[in-house]
């Protein structure tokens, strides 16, 4: 009885299917060495059901056991908190395969895969990501329903479940729509280390590899009409601390908290702005995406010093936020001394041949700007390539690529060029963030994807402020290795055949790639990032003005209309009585109250039989009696055989008379 | 206290599922309740609720409420799976005393149903994985003492479909079992046997004088066997069997048996009559101011030992 359910083969093909795309979902967090673990437990659980191997060995059993929680110990030491969770989540969920012998032991199966689903959506919550945790839903009921049905098809099976499934679903939507939005309840620990996005300092050759990422980064929906493409420049990091190789935040702290020097804000009521909307992907980094100059009411977002967003807590989940930005508010604002010297920092003894180029070069024209359009024009006209794929650099990283390698990308550029404004005594800082994205003119918004990061250097000319330069735009097209798409890096999207921006050539498959964009966007704009604003939204457009007597009968009604949904839905009936069931009644209810006055009919008595019987103890009820049983004869017996709502009606009008008489 | 708690569900019980002899269910006397894995799934349920609003994610909150929303799912679709089946335990063999009781349980439902379990009252339960329109299922029950006794309650259970919840309903029939007293020899009793008239003595034999009965005709029969007159009426080929009554009836007297108690005297009693009835050798049983008149057969033999198992339930 105890493992009935293994009968169902079918049922160990469900719970390994479901273990392989959950894993596969939490591929890119999920360590290397939980697969061989779980591949013991259930390449031995898939022999020992086709029956090629015997009952797993118990000594072995613990020995893997123990070994998989050594492993578990020592990796946990550099892993977050949430890393160590989906370990040992993976891995119980693996090993669970070994001692699968009671119906009970499916059921914690299921249980802990129901779990996994929920932190792949920690993760990713993409329109994806649903729809293959919606799969995984199914099987997971369809092992439950195999328990509990085993003699049903399997595919019968898998049918019901997923019409279980669907049948849950209003109901599922409507709490989601109504259930009140609450806080966390205690700060949760974030995925540690499994960040996305931009790193928070740039070394030559980092930008590269988001260069081949075609992840969305964030989506954009701006209030009036949307900025021109060469504008957006969206800055997210400011790096201004340079050690001769790699550029960084000058104080680590600041990753989230503000500078100390802040920032004296002029009167921005007459300044022209932009408005618009930012929907960020969880990257589980606290930077926050905007035009140059950002600022944000929202409570969730500081402004910093180095005009940048930054956000309280990292982004765990998609998180919306708005930004106003002020384009030409940058001239208004100050330098104070203690950032004129931040920003002309220079490590010593590094990129000294930069140093000296600078110093001979700088004396030849007579204003900053001058100086720093002649470096563009440098790159523009001399031999400097760009490519994603550069020859590496030594540890005067600047001095190499300026006078030996000349090949690089953004970040290459940037560094360089920061590091020769410096020298000239110059104030100028890196920029990292992304440039470009794409417009959707249907829906109205912009997406801008992980390959559109890019790195650009701000610096302070007096009269003018922060000053956005860009050097890699200005190296020469002829120059650029390999055939770049406009500014997007398309051909460097290399091994990911499946990515469709791969596809941008091809009109149909682009406009597939379009549509589909555009669903994701709505279902992170509507379901993603649902909360208790977009309720109250939500339901003002269903019910104007809301007042808690409508919210009541409004939830009420829906949770009726669902209920009889699922009561229809589940097989159950209601049949109004036939006419001639109700004539019926009419006659039962005449034996129901004789037989409480002590005359009872016998099952082989006939009507006429019986009436003769009634009449013999009530004689003065005679004729009642008969004229209510010739009716009933009449009607049973007639032609046809139907009943009209007359007779019944006469036939109870018959019957009371004779009540009443009693 | 406990006590009244369990006269006044049993009340409560009789009054909501009066008791017949056939049961059909219905809202009446289907319970449901979450199972215990139902109770798991709604701290599962819970565990995800807050994993979803600490991490402010919409998705696990919204993986949460679809859990919530399988809860009435299916709950109606269990209530479903038992609604309609119409049960009706079948009571046909002799029981006797000290052996499990097998009953037969016909179902009829009107569409198929999934995981039903039936157990009695303090048994093992017994799985149908599936029942079609018409279908029987054996059950046992714990043996019994002699006499009369009411079934226990029959229960129907299903976790259908997913197991978040149990369906249950505690039926009650009126259906009695006669139970017979377990037949034991006693050394009195086979001596009795074997002395006086002895066995072969009231042997019943196939020929004799007297006739018995009408059988139809086996060919190589004698032809003046043949009952022409039956045949003439169109009733086919029959033939007259004769018998003939070897040695005195016997009569089995509760007061002639040895032995201080009477539940093992009707022990004694109950084997002395399957063993005359196996001989075919008419007897009668005498309990005190009670008689089964003198007989033979098989239904005679089921009189006698209805009489052993009741003795002292309906007399005296």
């Amino acid at each position: 009885m105890n493992s009935s359910w293994l009968v169902n083969r079918h049922i160990i093909v469900w719970m390994i299917t479901a273990y392989f795309i959950s894993v596969l979902m939490l591929l890119d967090y999920t360590p290397w060495w939980i697969l061989p673990f779980s591949g013991i437990a259930i390449g031995w659980r898939w022999l020992y059901v086709v029956g090629k191997v015997s009952v797993f060995n118990r000594l072995a059993h613990h020995g893997l056991t123990l070994s998989a929680v050594a492993m578990l110990i020592v990796t946990s030491l550099n892993n977050g908190m949430m890393e160590n969770m989906v370990n040992l989540l993976l891995l119980a969920y693996g090993l669970k395969f070994i001692e699968l012998r009671q119906k009970r032991d499916v059921l914690v199966l299921v249980i802990v895969g129901m779990i996994t689903i929920a932190v792949t959506f920690i993760y990713s919550e993409s329109l994806t990501t649903t729809l293959v945790a919606a799969v995984l839903v199914v099987l997971h009921l369809s092992i439950l329903l195999s328990l509990h049905a085993p003699k049903m098809r399997w595919h019968k099976q898998l049918q019901l479940a997923a019409k279980i499934g669907a049948l849950s679903l209003p109901l599922t939507a409507s709490l989601f729509l109504v259930m009140p939005q609450i806080g966390p309840l205690w700060s949760m620990s974030v995925a540690g280390g499994a960040t996305t996005g931009l790193s928070d300092n740039m070394s030559p050759g980092d930008i590269a590899q988001l260069r081949s990422s075609s992840k969305l980064a964030f989506s954009v929906t701006f209030d009036g009409e949307p900025i021109p493409k060469q504008q957006r420049y969206w800055r997210a990091l400011v790096l201004d601390k340079f050690d001769g190789r790699q550029w960084q935040q000058r104080e680590k702290r600041s990753r989230w908290l503000p500078y100390e020097d802040e920032v004296t804000w002029p009167d921005l009521s007459n300044e022209p702005s932009i408005k618009y909307r930012v929907i960020a992907k969880s990257s589980n980094q606290h930077w926050l995406f905007g035009l140059n100059v950002a600022t944000s009411a929202d409570n969730n977002v500081k402004s910093m010093a180095d005009l940048t967003l930054k956000s309280r807590s990292p982004l765990a989940s998609t998180t919306a936020y708005d930004v106003i930005s002020y384009p030409q508010l940058a001239s208004k604002l100050t330098l104070t001394a203690a950032q004129r010297v931040h920003n002309l920092l220079v490590p010593e003894h590094s990129n000294q041949q930069t140093k000296a180029w600078v110093d001979t070069q700088r004396p030849l024209f007579d204003s900053d700007l001058a100086f720093a359009q002649s470096i563009l024009q440098m790159f523009n006209e001399k031999s400097y390539f760009y490519t994603l794929e550069p020859p590496l650099l030594g540890a005067n990283s600047v001095d190499d690529f300026l006078f030996s390698t000349q090949r690089g990308f953004c970040s290459h550029y940037a560094s360089a060029f920061t590091l020769m404004m410096r020298y000239a005594k110059i104030p100028a800082r890196v920029i990292k963030g992304y440039q470009g994205g794409e417009w959707n003119e249907e829906v109205k918004y912009l997406n801008v994807y992980q390959y559109d990061a890019h790195a650009w250097t701000e610096i302070w000319i007096d009269g003018s402020g922060w000053v956005r330069i860009d050097p890699t735009a200005n190296i020469h097209p002829d120059r650029v290795i390999s055939s770049l798409d406009d500014q997007q890096a398309q051909p460097f999207l290399g091994g990911n055949t499946f990515s469709l921006v791969r596809y941008k050539q091809n009109p149909w498959l682009n406009s597939l790639r379009l549509a589909l964009a555009d669903v994701e966007f709505y279902w992170s704009r509507w379901v993603v990032e649902y909360n208790s604003d977009k309720q109250m939204q939500l339901l003002e457009m269903l019910l104007g003005k809301l007042t808690s007597l409508k919210v009541i009968l409004f939830t009420l009604t829906l949770m009726a209309v669902i209920g009889l949904m699922l009561w229809w839905q589940s097989g159950f009936r209601w049949q109004r009585p036939t006419t001639k069931e109700r004539f019926e009644r009419v006659y039962a209810a005449l034996i129901k109250q004789m037989a409480i006055h002590g005359v009872e009919r016998q099952r082989h008595q006939t009507p006429n039989q019986y009436c003769q019987l009634l009449i013999n103890k009530y004689p003065n009820l005679a004729i009642e009696i008969q004229a209510f049983t010739d009716f009933y004869n009449q009607i049973n017996y007639q032609e046809t055989t139907t009943v009209s709502p007359q007779d019944v009606k006469h036939a109870k009008r018959l019957l009371m008379q004779l009540f009443q008489k009693i | 206290m406990k006590q009244r708690l369990q006269q006044r569900w049993i009340h409560w019980l009789k009054r909501r599922m009066p008791i017949l002899q056939e049961v059909t269910l219905h809202r009446r006397n289907i319970f449901i309740l979450p199972s215990k894995f139902g109770v798991v799934f709604g701290l599962l349920n819970v565990l995800l609720f807050v994993i979803g609003i600490n991490y402010q994610n919409n998705l696990v909150i919204m993986l949460s409420s679809f859990c919530f929303s399988l809860f009435v799912t299916t709950m109606l679709f269990c209530y479903q799976n038992m609604v309609g089946m119409l049960i009706k335990p079948v009571v046909r063999q002799e029981y006797i005393a000290s052996q499990l009781l097998s009953i037969e349980c016909q179902v009829s439902c009107n569409k198929e149903k999934h995981g039903i379990y039936f157990r009695y009252k303090s048994q093992p339960q017994q799985l149908v994985s599936l029942l079609d329109q018409q279908s029987s299922i054996s059950l046992t029950v714990k043996e019994k003492s002699r006499g009369l006794h009411r079934l226990p309650r029959l229960i129907v259970a299903s976790e259908y479909p997913l197991g978040l919840f149990r369906a249950w309903a505690n039926l009650e029939f009126e259906q009695d079992v006669i139970v017979f007293p377990k037949p034991i020899a006693s050394s009195q009793s086979l001596s009795a046997i074997e002395q006086g008239d002895g066995a072969y003595s009231s042997k019943r034999t196939v020929s004799g004088d007297s006739f018995s009965v009408l059988e139809p005709y086996r060919e190589g029969e004698s032809l003046k066997r043949v009952a022409w007159k039956q045949l003439a009426q169109g009733k086919g080929f029959l033939s007259k069997q004769f018998e003939q009554t070897l040695g005195e009836p016997q009569w089995l007297d509760l007061d002639d048996i040895d032995g201080g108690d009477i539940e093992m005297k009707l022990s004694h009693l109950a084997y002395l009559v399957n063993y005359y009835s196996s001989l075919n050798q008419p007897f009668g049983v005498k309990l005190g101011n009670k008689k089964v008149p003198v007989g033979h057969g098989n239904s005679h033999r089921k009189n006698a030992l209805t009489l052993l198992a009741t003795f002292g339930f309906y007399h005296e």
